[in-house]
């Protein structure tokens, strides 16, 4: 797995980076503001009513003087009230605005991220989709882009904000007290250093956790979903022993996860406290030596705990930005993913419509394994013939439509379409001039309507119910309650496997193409009906030019020609009167269908 | 129960029932934690409380007695509330930590075997993910706001108290003052949490649709590509993605103004500290410690009021998993043993051969809904194989679920051995049960584990033989491990017919009285079917056996077919008795003649292509 550089990560940044530099202003300002408020507590101790003048800053004096003065600021002490909440509310607005900047780029930068994800699934090549799986896939995409999110949104902006602390609180303590200072942040070090320390180390915990919690969920959903296994062989207690062993395991590994955890809080509380202790202890003393003001051991105390809050976050902070930067190399993973090449250009003279010869020449082609899926096949087809494929399973059938819908692209030999090279066509163009059906229907969890008019979107009703009067499906679709308009998916009605079938080639005659490619369409539809719709579909269309896969003889008779396909190989060819009255392939099939229909008889 | 499905939305009201109920199952049993926990919390809270009146006696004696001051007994006291504070967290914590993640394993466990007991209808009505959704989720949330949430009240309402008591004793005028802001603080915290929390749940909902999308367009890319929609697909895309922009800036914005306007806030009381006790400062009234004592109190007590307002917010959150896990817990199943079953289960003899088995005018309907099954009479004797044929929805499944007692009849009965079933135990009936289903459920884990789920005891030998007879042992001796082997998650690295011949040798490991199979080799090659077939019959003599089943081979060596439409048996008889007749069983026949015809080819075709 490649993990991304913090660099990669930051890359995403740089087309916001407006909106970052305007949070950093506003960052810099807000801790500015910040630092400000404990100073007016400190000249108002000291300047105001200890009557210490010395010690006040040569602005907040003439601002005293303009105001009329030390005795009139006395008497009106409310200038000092008002003038801290004016300050802090500043420097809350200031913070309101940082996190408004950083919102809108980070959530643009999520939006562009699942949008280019998106469409980059949609052109990559099948090869890559038949490769992966959906489920890392979908986790890629959603859950790795949150904590991407997170990372820009949350994690660096907390990190630029320790930072930016830590750089202006030196410089302003410096100004009060040098040795106060060094006593306000010599456990720094020792609380970062610990907490990045500790977290490095609980990092296997925390996986632990995840995977007993993983481990009990599978119980669960097994149990769940054999519900029957179990209740069948009266497994109630056995099932109830091992969830129990299961839920005792997560219960122990997690009190062991907050047990560890209860100690970084304490022992963190205790490293602050002793730094808090010691500007207090050490403070007073100086206090005491005079050679600090009371005004300056508040500042200071209240410094302290400004600073330290924060950074004990840092460790966990820190060892979380790990999860980001796995979670972006994964994303990057699918985003490099190369497209599929495609030609934009089309050849000259390309038609509108095409007539619909369709050639093979020495076709080969393999998928990554050595055995050749497609070897030096050939053929013709006439435009408007009907063309059925024959074959047992993995002899190439599916693999010839693949190449002709140029879902892959064939390695030798050559394809062409009325005359034209495949490979120079774009596929968009040729996809558009070939109406499919493919295997397995994939229908989306939309509306019947909306899932035939997916081909053609500015169809209207009459044209879609004629479709599905073609694919004999309108009756059944009427059948529903909701009719057409009736929720196809989880929240709707689930489809019979002939009737997915139907809908889905609804869906393709909707099209309306000059080729029609049939992939096994009616595996799971009775022959009668698979008749009855071959029917109609020629009497309608009369000159389509036809492919289509299938494992029934029913098919083939009424098709110009049948292609039986073995090893990539066409080894028969010819109409069935032909083929059934030579000895081989077909002729076996063709006898074995009558001894059924003798024995029916 | 439909409540029960929508309890997402939560109300308003706090219900003290259901937090009654709660607390009496799941916090009583941790009575002494919990008080030790409480005791804690308070200690926590005293000890932050006290810092601050260490440094009111600094700031005391450092502007009264100068260099005189003594600073020995105030380090002393930091150090005493340093090693309380420190000791305080970590046993707070602990002691959180371990209520809760006890609390958690109560709530889960009850649910757990809570489930085991319903009935079926019961899971008709609930999908697994939402009970999932229940066993996870609503559990995680519940024992969080139970053990975290009451440790954050249980902190902050003692910490919040004794700053207020503290700051009443130094001085009331000035408390009363500055105080003023805390219930400003509480009633915008809790309108804010409650908008953020109402935004949030559309930031989800909304991710959820773009995660369900992303899983159509990964699924349906194909289908995608061949209709060239991939234009038209990223349109739709980017109108959800827009949404999700627009909802999850809201939901930030609405938290990036919450947090600021808390600290505005808050430093209005830092302010009005220094306003009123600079002057009571001046005029003598009230010394500087004081004064700086009430500034620290006025900056720490938001923090408090933060932690209160989220657990009370996250109550409401937490009421609406209270509820759903109450309520499956409090769902009583429908189906279960009577009392009398109860309470001769001793007298029950688990050897009892089963003779006969008898429908009596069974009528079922599965809610209110049409009848699936109406007056249904059949009498089966040992050794007869039933074969159940007909279209899907016929009634066929709903026959075997009743036989299984997964559903009781509506109306009429089912007798074993002359005796109606409701009168005997559940598990006596259950474990003379083999089934075996079209989709054949196994456990992760390895071969050899799931094939004893049939029998827990049952010797290595035995499982060999089981699965000699399912036609299972050869594939699996080829396997790398042999019955050793993991099988993966819901037996992903198996095939369908593999997972079916596993599952038949489980159930005949089981030995069971009464066979059931469902479809159960639907998936298996006809040879290995046929082979399968001889083994059942010497295992069949003696027992009886229902088969569900669309292969023809299977059907035809049925002692009786039934022929099931409409929640009645149509037709009647042996094979050759009903293709005879000529009737539906006969259509049906041919019919299946060419899905069968297809399948032979599929695998003739395998043959010669060698």
């Amino acid at each position: 797995m490649k993990k991304a550089t913090y660099r990669d990560i930051l890359l995403l940044i740089k087309d916001y980076r407006t909106a970052y530099i305007w949070a950093t202003v506003f960052l810099i300002l807000s801790s500015g503001l910040g630092f400000i408020v404990p100073l007016i507590g400190k000249i108002t101790i000291d300047g105001v009513l200890g009557g210490n003048t010395e010690e006040i800053p040569a602005i907040a004096l003439e601002l005293i003087y303009w105001l009329g003065g030390q005795s009139t600021v006395s008497q009106n002490l409310w200038f000092a009230g008002i003038f801290l909440m004016v300050v802090s509310s500043l420097s809350a607005l200031f913070l309101y605005l940082r996190d408004r900047f950083t919102a809108k780029a980070c959530e643009k930068i999520a939006k562009n991220l699942r949008n280019q994800l998106y469409d980059h699934l949609h052109h990559v090549s099948c090869d890559y989709h038949s490769k992966t799986q959906t489920g890392d896939l979908i986790q890629r995409c959603s859950s790795d882009v949150e904590n991407v999110k997170v990372f820009l949104s949350k994690q660096i902006t907390a990190i630029g904000r320790s930072i930016i602390l830590l750089i202006l609180i030196v410089p302003l303590m410096w100004a009060l007290d040098i040795w106060l200072t060094f006593l306000s942040l010599f456990l720094v070090p020792i609380l970062i250093l610990f907490s990045i320390f500790f977290f490095r180390k609980v990092k296997n915990v925390f996986l632990e956790v995840e995977i007993a919690e993983g481990a009990l969920t599978t119980v669960i959903q097994e149990n769940l979903t054999g519900i029957r296994v179990v209740r069948a062989f009266a497994r109630q207690d056995f099932e109830i022993e091992k969830f129990s062993k299961c839920n005792e395991t997560y219960k122990d590994i997690e009190f062991r996860l907050i047990n560890i955890l209860s100690w970084f809080w304490c022992v963190t509380d205790f490293i602050c406290i002793i730094q808090i202790g010691a500007v207090l202890f050490g403070g007073s003393w100086m206090v005491k030596q005079g050679s600090i003001t009371m005004g300056v051991l508040f500042a200071f105390i209240t410094y302290v705990g400004m600073v330290l809050w924060p950074i004990r976050h840092m460790g966990r902070i820190l060892a979380d930005t790990g999860k980001a930067l796995v979670a972006y190399g994964r994303i990057r993973e699918v985003i490099d993913e190369p497209l599929e090449t495609d030609s934009h250009l089309l050849p000259k003279d390309f038609p509108q419509r095409l007539k619909g010869t369709i050639e093979f020449k020495n076709v080969s082609f393999n998928y990554h394994n050595n055995q050749l899926a497609l070897d030096n096949f050939s053929c013709f087809i006439k435009p408007g013939s009907t063309v059925s494929i024959i074959g047992p399973t993995g002899s190439g059938k599916s693999t010839l439509i693949r190449l002709l819908l140029r879902l892959y692209d064939y390695q030798k030999g050559s394809i062409t379409i009325d005359g034209f090279e495949l490979n120079q066509i774009c596929r968009k163009e040729i996809r558009r001039q070939i109406g499919t059906a493919l295997q397995e229907p994939f229908l989306f969890a939309r509306t019947v309507k909306e899932n035939i008019k997916l081909s053609q979107l500015k169809a209207n009703d009459k044209a879609v119910e004629n479709a599905a009067h073609t694919a004999c499906v309108h009756d059944a679709i009427t059948a529903f309650k909701k009719g057409y308009e009736t929720h196809i998916g989880e929240k709707g009605v689930t489809l019979s496997g002939g009737q997915a079938q139907r809908v889905a080639l609804s869906r393709t005659l909707l099209k309306d193409a000059p080729i029609l490619v049939l992939d096994d369409t009616f595996s799971a539809v009775d022959t009668l009906t698979e008749q009855k719709i071959l029917e109609t579909l020629q009497q309608r269309f009369g000159k389509k030019t036809t492919l289509i896969v299938t494992h029934r003889l029913s098919c083939c008779i009424r098709s110009d020609q049948i292609l039986v396909m073995d090893k990539g190989r066409v080894i028969q060819k010819g109409d069935h009167q032909t083929l059934k009255s030579i000895d081989g392939f077909y002729q076996d099939v063709w006898n074995i269908q009558r001894e059924v229909d003798k024995e029916i008889s | 129960m439909n409540q029960l499905l929508d309890g997402n939305k939560s109300k308003k009201q706090l219900e003290p029932a259901i937090w009654r109920e709660l607390f009496t199952r799941y916090i009583l049993p941790y009575q002494k934690l919990f008080l030790f926990l409480l005791f804690v919390a308070g200690l926590v809270a005293a000890s932050e409380a006290g810092f601050t009146l260490v440094t009111r006696h600094i700031f005391d004696v450092l502007t009264s007695q100068h260099q005189e001051a003594d600073l020995w007994i105030p380090g002393f006291i930091y150090l005493a509330l340093m090693i309380m504070l420190v000791i305080g967290v970590r046993g707070f914590i602990y002691l959180a930590g371990k209520i809760s993640t006890r609390m958690m394993y109560d709530i889960r466990n009850d649910m757990f075997v809570h489930l085991q007991k319903l009935s079926f209808s019961f899971y008709d009505k609930h999908p697994v993910g939402w009970l999932m959704a229940r066993m996870t989720s609503d559990c995680m949330r519940l024992a969080n706001i139970l053990a975290w949430g009451a440790l954050d009240l249980f902190w902050g309402i003692p910490f919040l108290m004794g700053i207020v008591i503290v700051l009443f004793v130094l001085n009331w005028q000035l408390a009363l003052i500055v105080l003023t802001v805390v219930p400003v603080l509480l009633v915008i915290s809790l309108y804010f949490k409650r908008i953020i929390l109402k935004s949030a749940r559309k930031v989800r909902k909304t991710n959820s649709r773009i995660t369900a999308a992303f899983n159509e367009g990964i699924n349906g890319v194909y289908t995608s590509k061949v209709l060239v929609r991939e234009k038209q697909n990223l349109k739709e895309f980017t109108v959800m993605t827009k949404q999700m922009f627009d909802v999850s800036v809201k939901n930030e914005l609405q938290i990036a103004v919450y947090l600021p306007l808390i600290l505005a806030i808050g430093s209005v009381a830092t302010g009005l500290s220094l306003w009123f006790g600079g002057v009571k400062v001046l005029a003598g009234i009230l010394t500087l410690g004081t004064m700086v004592a009430f500034i620290k109190y006025s900056s720490s007590f938001f923090d408090p009021v933060l932690e209160i307002a989220r657990v009370l917010t996250e109550l409401q959150t937490a009421q609406a998993s209270a509820e759903r896990i109450l309520g499956l817990i409090n769902t009583s199943p429908e189906i279960h043993d009577s009392k009398a079953v109860t309470e001769n289960l001793d007298s029950e003899s688990p050897s009892e051969v089963i003779k006969n088995i008898c429908f009596k005018t069974v009528s079922f309907s599965y809610g209110k809904d049409e009848k699936v099954l109406d007056q249904f009479n059949l009498n089966v004797e040992a050794g007869q194989t039933i074969a159940l044929v007909g279209a899907t929805g016929g009634g066929k499944s709903t026959i075997v679920n009743l036989l299984c007692r997964f559903y009781e009849p509506t109306s009429g009965e089912i007798l074993i051995n002359g005796i109606d079933y409701r009168k005997r135990s559940l598990i006596w009936l259950q474990s003379n049960l083999g089934i075996v289903l079209q989709t054949p459920h196994l456990f992760s884990g390895n071969i050899i584990d799931n094939i004893r789920y049939g029998n827990l005891n049952a010797t290595e030998k035995e499982v060999t033989e089981a699965s000699n007879k399912a036609c299972a042992h050869n594939f699996i001796n080829r396997m790398p491990d042999g019955y050793h082997t993991e099988i993966g998650e819901g037996g992903i690295n198996l095939s369908t017919g593999q997972k079916q011949l596993i599952s038949l040798a489980r159930a005949m490991l089981a030995d069971p009285q009464i066979f059931i199979m469902d479809e159960a080799t639907s998936a298996v090659d006809t040879n290995t079917e046929h082979l399968i077939q001889n083994g059942l019959e010497n295992i069949l003599n003696e027992r009886i056996c229902f088969i569900i089943a669309h292969r023809l081979s299977t059907i035809r060596s049925a002692d009786l077919i039934l022929l099931i439409s409409d929640g009645s048996i149509m037709e009647s008889g042996t094979h050759s008795q009903l293709i005879a007749r000529s009737g539906r069983y006969y259509s049906l026949y041919q019919k299946q003649f060419a899905f069968d015809n297809e399948k032979k080819l599929k695998q003739t075709s395998y043959k010669t292509a060698g």
